[in-house]
């Protein structure tokens, strides 16, 4: 249980940090400048505001995330005050799960304050029907931006090549966020010979619901669907798709996003000399 | 028990060997020193200890406790200052001793009292990051203090140590072995070694050559002699010829043409015969008791300062 350590000291240490300033500068005057502005850009009404917000978190959360994990381990790594972590009765494990919480906290803390604050501006200026269910919309954040903490901790331990390391986090930025789209339909058009019919609803195979919802974003909208229904997950409410695709998909696909790069990383840090 | 034992470690980085084969026993108690030139494996031999490496082979025990596959256990009883360590980022010196404190369970224990201890009780709510390296030094060590551990392992702590910083180093570390503790200490420089070792351990270019108490390591030396010869000419295969002699401990090429040579008293016609026998001419002979220094010289063919 010794990680409780590790993640006291990386809060205290990133907590100084002025960067994190930016963070919690960033994430109020997006989410509160969101709140307000939503009246110009959708629905008036809460829940269209919150599928609204959803979209500014779905491309910021990943970004914040990756800058601020991407580098955890393997900066005290390279400079060596990792050395001091382990001289200490710690073992690397303890180490890959306290700078995990460590980040996660740094991470959330400031964007749940700030989705609470921008929630209660979105309720004065849109209503409050549907904010009994603001704090599930702030447990799916909260379980979206897990997942790219978990993504940047895990290349932070798999490497000490900066240069894989920036690649992987600028690549894993474009592709999951960006580029999964793209890189869904062009599989099922190359699987089917350039044949787009492939791509109308009513030809959508099964699967390739599921490979959609693996990109990080999707699973994220599928969860805030079930507070709050609007657009972004409507391709898993069609009657063709899958029963695997609902809510509880999306959620264990969201932790896998989280478990899956700290378990590879961490692999890769054990079986490593310092 | 023992507080450290090392059975036949060996470690390769490719086809390069950093250590090899080095068996080596520490008792409870002792103030060891380790001591070699620098890239000798001093710091492989230590990081294994403290698992940041793993060996190739062999095994390491820290009192009883293997130090890869237990290695929080074994750590648990270690104060450790290792090298080539930085301080973390952003967190002043009290929150250093504070995070010691906190992994080590040692919760009686005042951080002000560690940081005057090691002398930099002033210097306690700044960032680490801006301290020199001489106090970066005496934080780690009050980081190693915390708790009062039953072993202190040390590699190169006198580095960026002023000589007054480095007699208060030896007077803590003095003051932890009468308290009980076992010190393990690696430095490249002999006087710091002598001055607080039981015992002392030389390694060179991976290898243990040499295990023994300083009055040990006298002695062995005291019944051998120092030849300085000088050689109207030095071939490649000298060296190794002398070196076959019985009696010969040690050769060494000090300059052009002239070689230092330990032996015992009775080789030395050996080898002044061998010699002539070589069709080497010796155009200046001298025998010198050797002092330590000169051992450590001749064991690692450096004067390690």
């Amino acid at each position: 249980m010794t990680w409780r350590d590790i993640a006291h000291k990386d809060i205290n240490d990133a907590g100084r940090s002025k960067s994190i300033w930016l963070l919690v500068g960033i994430l109020l005057a997006l989410s509160l400048g969101y709140a307000y502005a939503h009246q110009y850009l959708g629905e008036e009404t809460f829940a269209g505001f919150v599928n609204g917000l959803a979209g500014v978190i779905a491309l910021v959360l990943p970004l914040l995330a990756i800058m601020l994990g991407y580098k955890a381990v393997v900066h005290e790594r390279t400079s060596g005050s990792l050395l001091l972590t382990l001289s200490l009765p710690h073992n690397r494990r303890d180490l890959a799960v306290g700078t995990f919480v460590g980040r996660a906290v740094v991470l959330l803390v400031p964007t749940l304050v700030a989705l609470v604050l921008a929630g209660g501006l979105g309720a004065i200026l849109y209503g409050t029907e549907g904010v009994a269910r603001y704090p599930w919309f702030l447990f799916a954040t909260a379980l979206f931006g897990l997942s790219f903490v978990g993504i940047a901790v895990g290349l932070s331990m798999s490497t000490t090549r900066d240069r894989w390391i920036t690649f992987g986090a600028l690549g894993g930025y474009l592709l999951l966020v960006n580029f999964w789209g793209l890189l869904h339909t062009v599989t099922l058009l190359i699987l089917h010979r350039f044949d787009t019919s492939v791509l109308l609803p009513q030809n959508l195979p099964e699967w390739s619901y599921l490979y959609r919802l693996l990109e990080p974003g999707q699973a994220y909208y599928r969860l805030v669907e079930l507070g709050f229904d609007g657009q972004r997950a409507s391709l898993y409410l069609r009657e063709s798709a899958p029963f695997y695709v609902d809510w509880w998909m999306a959620g264990l696909l969201l932790v896998l996003w989280a478990g899956i790069p700290m378990l590879v990383g961490y692999r890769r840090f054990v079986a490593g000399d310092l | 028990m023992n507080a450290i034992d090392a059975t036949n470690v060996s470690k390769h980085y490719g086809s390069t060997t950093a250590l090899d084969r080095v068996d080596l026993t520490v008792e409870e108690g002792e103030t060891f020193g380790f001591l070699g030139p620098n890239g000798a494996g001093k710091s492989t031999f230590i990081n294994i200890l403290l698992d940041f490496a793993k060996p190739s082979d062999g095994q390491v025990e820290i009192f009883g406790t293997d130090c890869q596959r237990d290695g929080v256990d074994a750590r648990e009883r270690v104060g450790v200052l290792p090298e080539g360590y930085s301080v973390i980022e952003r967190l002043t010196g009290r929150q250093h001793i504070e995070y010691a404190i906190r992994s080590k369970d040692a919760h009686d224990t005042n951080p002000l009292d560690i940081l005057d201890r090691v002398g930099i009780r002033d210097a306690a709510g700044r960032k680490a990051s801006g301290y020199s390296k001489g106090m970066a030094q005496r934080l780690v060590l009050g980081m190693a203090l915390v708790g009062e551990p039953d072993l202190l392992l040390l590699d190169e702590p006198s580095t960026g140590l002023d000589p007054n910083g480095a007699a208060e180093m030896r007077r803590i570390l003095r003051e932890e072995n009468e308290r009980g503790a076992t010190i393990f200490f690696s430095s490249h420089i002999l006087e710091q070694v002598e001055a607080v070792c039981d015992r002392v351990g030389i390694l060179q270019n991976g290898e243990l050559v040499a295990v023994d108490t300083i009055e040990g390591l006298r002695e062995s030396m005291g019944g051998g002699t120092k030849l300085v010869l000088t050689l109207d000419e030095l071939r490649d295969s000298t060296l190794a010829e002398i070196e076959t002699i019985d009696g010969v401990e040690t050769v060494a090429s000090v300059g052009d043409s002239t070689i230092e040579v330990t032996c015992t008293n009775d080789a030395k016609m050996d080898i002044v015969v061998a010699l002539h026998q070589a069709g080497i001419e010796v155009m200046n002979f001298k025998t010198e008791e050797a002092s330590l220094e000169d051992m450590f010289i001749e064991y690692t063919g450096s004067r390690g300062r």
